[in-house]
């Protein structure tokens, strides 16, 4: 079990990884939130392969919060962003 | 409490996980980004976290990785929706499209044929059109042979076909039938090869010029010479032009014009104002 969490968790690192890959190079503004928002996902199930390991649902609380902020964030994101112009 | 069902649903939740982070690096454009990466991440997340609640079985952490669950299926997709509207509205455009029998060819320029074909647009064409089109002011008298061998200079230049054949071919069109439609208005018109071109030449004559023996003297005269696929706005172009010479008064003002920048104000006005009245073919 332990070794199949371990599996888990690495794999995700990889994937926040190629979205941090993403987040630097753009190439517009857009492009780096649907990155950060990914990442923001990928935590969630992060922190969910966490809880079962521990057996601990404070795990799951952080998953919850962190799933409303980045909603949250993106939705503020995307407001901020609409109609304007980045050619960056 | 069911392990390996937990555990199966867990792994499949992860490879698409991976899947999406691979989608958003390797994605040509941000629509496909986001699409490569919020269909995964829902569903990836949502299997882990469906995963974990079977694992964990009855329980304060199964009720609240379903709690989550639900909370990241319902907003994971509202939140890519803004994100793609803020892209689009800033102008963000679709990089290309990748299915086969469309390689090579921007969407972008379909996009534009599509927007270029839609009526709305057809509208402002022509105005823009009237904006940078050549207009000519005669003062002789002459017949309309040797107008249409003034004209195929200009046209000639810009389409890039030899001015003799254009000639040829508006005399052509003038002998299958007359083109003047009223003895002050004619429009002249020829296919040419090619697409997407069209081109607008207007001419006052102040002395008139004769096309037959019924219209000796036409005053204003249009000459068009679009490709094939441009069949459409001819006809659209045709109708607004007719349009705008049934207006009371339009004669007078046309020949009262000082010259050509001012020819050219009263096309684009009498034009806005057919527009406006939403009546005829524009």
């Amino acid at each position: 079990m332990t070794a199949f969490v371990y599996t888990g968790l690495s794999v995700l690192m990889i994937g926040i990884f190629l979205c941090l890959r993403r987040v630097a190079s753009g190439p517009t503004a857009p492009d780096r939130t649907v990155a950060i928002e990914i990442i923001g996902i990928i935590l969630v199930g992060f922190c969910t392969l966490l809880s079962i390991h521990t057996g601990e649902d404070f795990y799951m609380s952080v998953a919850i919060g962190w799933a409303l902020l980045s909603f949250i964030g993106s939705l503020a994101l995307g407001k901020y962003l609409e109609g304007r112009e980045f050619d960056e | 409490m069911n392990e390996p069902a937990g555990l199966i649903l867990i792994t499949v939740g992860i490879a698409y996980d991976l899947l999406a982070c691979l989608g958003v690096v390797r994605m040509p454009d941000i629509y496909t980004r986001l699409q490569a990466a919020t269909k995964a991440v829902t569903v990836g997340t949502t299997f882990i976290l469906a995963g974990a609640a079977i694992y964990a079985g009855p329980g304060p952490l199964a009720a609240k990785a379903l709690l989550c669950l639900a909370f990241v299926l319902l907003t994971n997709p509202a939140s890519a929706h803004v994100i793609a509207r803020a892209a689009h509205s800033s102008g963000i455009r679709v990089e290309r499209v990748t299915a086969d029998g469309l390689l090579g060819r921007e969407i972008e320029s379909e996009l534009w044929d599509v927007t270029r074909r839609s009526d709305l647009s057809e509208k402002d064409r022509l105005i823009h059109i009237i904006e940078r089109c050549l207009i000519m002011d005669i003062k002789e008298h002459m017949t309309s042979e040797s107008l249409f061998e003034i004209i195929s200079h200009p046209i000639s230049r810009s389409e890039g076909l030899p001015a003799w054949v254009i000639a040829d071919k508006l005399k052509k069109r003038e002998r299958e039938a007359v083109t003047a439609l009223k003895p002050d208005f004619a429009i002249p018109h020829i296919i040419i090869e090619g697409q997407g071109s069209f081109e607008l030449v207007s001419v006052r004559a102040r002395r008139g010029i004769w096309f037959s023996d019924k219209c000796p003297r036409v005053t204003s005269i249009f000459v068009m010479a679009g490709t094939q696929d441009e069949w459409h706005f001819y006809l659209r172009t045709l109708a607004a032009l007719a349009q705008m010479v049934r207006t009371e008064g339009f004669f007078d003002k046309w020949s009262e014009a000082r010259d050509e920048k001012e020819l050219r104000k009263l096309l684009i006005s009498e034009l806005r104002k057919i527009r406006k009245e939403g009546k005829g073919g524009l």
